[in-house]
């Protein structure tokens, strides 16, 4: 395989490095999109959570008994707005 | 060269904002095509951003990236967590955008595009965005503490009560008015009905997945929440042609308003796992989906707008709401220029999620500018209708009359030329069987942005899905509003009742959850109930009502600032609180002043009472509408106490921080701010 990448690259001139750095980028893109849209949906609270609590050395809650005191504190408060 | 290349990309932003607002002001030979007002705006927003926040942040605030934040020191992984700054902007954006950035640009069209443009760009600029940041800024260099907290510890004990007595009074008023509209949207609407009920069952089955099978996966949950919620709207179609369907979800608006307090009642009380928290990820969802499509149907389909710069309804006459462009168009559009609502979310969760004191600025700023972006959409979408339209679904049947020929009579007669058949045919191609009397904003909005939408996909033929999926869209997250509110209503009350009943305030005890559930839904409901017999549309008292009721909290807010920054010295940048404070506090007392005593009947809640008083007596109202009558009477009188008590207290509080300023400035008072002591932080600045 890698033999071919000198023909690929002067059949292609430039073209090759180029597709492999969009899909590279895309690649990227598509990672943080998702990344992004877990973390602001709440998908990656409870990961978030054992993370901290690994740092603490503590004994984390189950999944159910988290997400249940995570909506209780949440919805003590004014979190939407007019 | 990279600092002149800078510099020059800046000015061409700087100069590409000034024609986008030039254009706006002046440009009058054509209909503007509306990408003058996103030019307008986006660059205005980068220009403020990068220079008066970044001034802001240097010189007033002295944002310092050293110092660790509340979200470092106290970090528990549960409140106190360090958030990544994009993920924060959107918990902030989603957070503060509620329905009120689309309504109240909505209403204020009737002024024209011009006024309501300018407010929401510059409002935001110098007011709105300044007083989310600086907030945020204060809330966290002092643990998250709550704007009533500071209020109570930076400018007098009494100031915190003020600010939670406020808060609950402004609360009910918000929930009454976003109820009203719901209900203006959905009356004699069977599609509309059925795609909102099928919404509950939704939010239900998303809660018992998230509880028992799935806990926590809240992305799986949403994305068969929203595949349900369009299938929901699709179906719609079905039941409206359907006679027995169709006739089983047509509700007139007060058994809509029953059913709103009965779902309001029920989403306070339930557990939330199993509606209001599944309702809410349903929401957010729909909402931003729906934001990021109006932006882009707008870019692709590049709408003309309709409506005039300035409509002869600046001198207060106008239909949709009375009241002259000063104060009223500042007070009608409260969100997305400048909402005091905002306030208390700036100083709520946020604060406790930011990891860096530099990640501040983009937050508070940055986020308020971004809804303040919604509002100019929204005035695109109600300005790209032609005015004759627009007139026609926002003006109560009280003013233009119950059919169309009338409503066209009367609207033609201002100059806004309307045929009755383009709004029967204009109801008939969205799916509904009138669009006359559809006051609150909601619809017209649908309509523009139904339009928008079908001018991007589908075209005439997808326009009345369009139509009820925004119509949805509106409805599904003001009803999260509502039930959110409710709850946090009920705490509320449970917390000032606990301290005259003490086991009122026990939270888990099922009697004072009933009660106090009771109580915040039968303040609410009155005032929706209010609103619904209101013959002039309800809309026209209760919209300005929640608009100085917000923006007195945003008085509070920017009051509290100025002390703060008066105890830290920093007097030679004391106009950058002071200066909106002062705008807002001339605008919300002018405007309680007006609603209170102005003598014209539409606009003066005390006028009103007594033209109504006058009719009884001259024997001018039917006997079977005497009762009714008698009502109105009375809900006018009470809405004037509102407004009267709502200023009242905010003067209140500013006399105190005059005092406080005063003692400040002569040296009497020492200058103590109550900011938790500097820690170096353990991070690199950054993320």
């Amino acid at each position: 395989m890698r033999n071919q990448t000198p023909v690929l690259k002067s059949s292609s001139l430039s073209l090759a490095p180029t597709l492999t750095h969009f899909f590279s980028a895309l690649t990227r893109a598509s990672h943080f999109a998702w990344w992004y849209l877990r973390q602001i949906s709440g998908d990656a609270a409870y990961e978030n959570y054992l993370r901290h609590q690994r740092d603490i050395a503590a004994a984390p809650l189950n999944p159910t008994q988290f997400y249940q005191e995570s909506l209780k504190r949440k919805y003590v408060t004014i979190n939407r707005c007019c | 060269m990279k600092r002149v290349v800078k510099i020059l990309i800046w000015v061409a932003i700087s100069a590409l904002g000034a024609a986008g607002l030039a254009a706006i002001a002046f440009e009058r030979r054509e209909p503007l095509n509306a990408v003058w007002l996103v030019v307008a705006a986006v660059c205005t927003y980068a220009v403020a951003y990068r220079f008066y926040s970044a001034f802001i942040a240097a010189k007033v605030l002295a944002v310092d990236g050293t110092r660790a934040t509340p979200a470092e020191r106290l970090e528990d992984g549960k409140d106190f967590v360090p958030t990544n700054r994009w993920v924060l902007i959107g918990h902030h954006f989603a957070a503060i955008a509620g329905p009120g950035p689309l309504v109240g640009p909505t209403l204020a069209a009737q002024f024209g595009y011009l006024p309501g443009t300018l407010w929401l760009i510059l409002g935001a600029a110098l007011g709105g965005c300044v007083q989310d940041f600086t907030t945020l800024f204060f809330s966290m260099r002092r643990n998250g503490k709550s704007l009533g907290q500071m209020a109570r510890e930076e400018v007098g004990k009494r100031g915190g009560m003020l600010a939670l007595i406020a808060v609950l009074a402004i609360m009910i008023i918000l929930l009454a008015a976003v109820a009203l509209i719901v209900v203006k949207a959905l009356k004699d609407s069977p599609w509309g009905t059925f795609t909102l009920a099928m919404t509950i069952p939704i939010a239900i089955l998303m809660g018992v997945y998230l509880r028992f099978f799935r806990p926590g996966r809240v992305l799986e949950a949403s994305f068969i929440g929203v595949a349900l919620v369009v299938f929901a709207v699709v179906a719609g179609q079905w039941v409206n042609v359907s006679p027995s369907w169709s006739q089983a979800f047509t509700f007139s608006g007060p058994t809509l308003a029953i059913a709103i307090i009965a779902y309001g009642f029920a989403a306070s009380a339930l557990p939330v796992w199993l509606l209001l928290a599944p309702r809410d990820y349903l929401s957010a969802f729909i909402k931003i989906g729906a934001i990021l499509a109006l932006a882009a149907g707008i870019l692709f389909v590049r709408p003309a707008l309709q409506m005039p710069p300035l409509t002869r309804f600046i001198d207060g006459t106008g239909p949709v709401f009375a009241g002259k462009i000063f104060p009223f168009c500042f007070i009608t559009i409260a969100c997305g220029a400048i909402s005091g609502f905002h306030a208390l979310i700036s100083s709520g969760t946020t604060p406790k999620m930011i990891t860096s004191e530099l990640h501040a600025r983009a937050v508070g700023y940055g986020a308020m500018a971004m809804e303040s972006f919604v509002g100019v959409m929204a005035m695109i979408a109600a300005c790209a209708l032609t005015p004759g339209v627009y007139f026609a679904i926002n003006s109560p049947a009280g003013i233009v009359g119950k059919t169309a020929e009338a409503a066209a009579s009367t609207i033609s007669s201002w100059g806004f030329p309307l045929d009755p058949a383009t709004i029967n045919a204009l109801a008939q191609r969205v799916g509904e069987r009138t669009l006359l009397d559809r006051t609150g904003g909601a619809p017209s909005l649908a309509v523009g942005m139904a339009q928008i939408f079908s001018g991007t996909i589908g075209g005439d033929r997808l326009l009345s899905i369009w139509y009820h999926f925004a119509i949805m869209f509106e409805a599904l997250f003001i009803l999260t509003v509502l039930d959110a509110g409710t709850r946090v209503g009920r705490f509320m009350v449970q917390e000032l009742g606990g301290k005259i009943w003490k086991p009122l305030g026990r939270r888990g005890w099922l009697p004072g959850i009933l009660i106090s559930s009771a109580m915040i839904c039968g303040a609410w409901g009155y005032f929706l109930w209010q609103g619904v017999q209101d013959p002039l549309g309800g809309i026209n008292s209760i919209w300005p009502l929640f608009g100085i009721s917000n923006q007195l909290l945003a008085s509070v807010a920017l009051v509290v600032g100025t002390t703060i920054l008066l105890k830290m010295g920093k007097l030679r940048w004391i106009w950058v609180t002071a200066g909106p404070m002062v705008m807002l506090v001339a605008v919300t007392m002018t405007a309680s002043y007006q609603k209170i005593f102005d003598p014209s009947p539409r606009l003066g809640f005390l006028a009103q009472a007594r033209a109504l008083s006058a009719q009884i007596v001259a024997g001018k109202i039917p006997p079977d509408r005497i009762a009714q009558t008698h009502r109105l009477i009375v809900n006018n009188r009470l809405d004037a106490v509102v407004t009267a008590v709502l200023a009242a207290m905010v003067l209140a509080l500013l006399f105190e921080a005059v005092f406080v300023w005063t003692g400040l400035l002569s040296g009497s008072k020492k200058a103590q701010t109550h900011e938790a002591p500097y820690i170096a932080t353990r991070w690199v600045a950054g993320d």
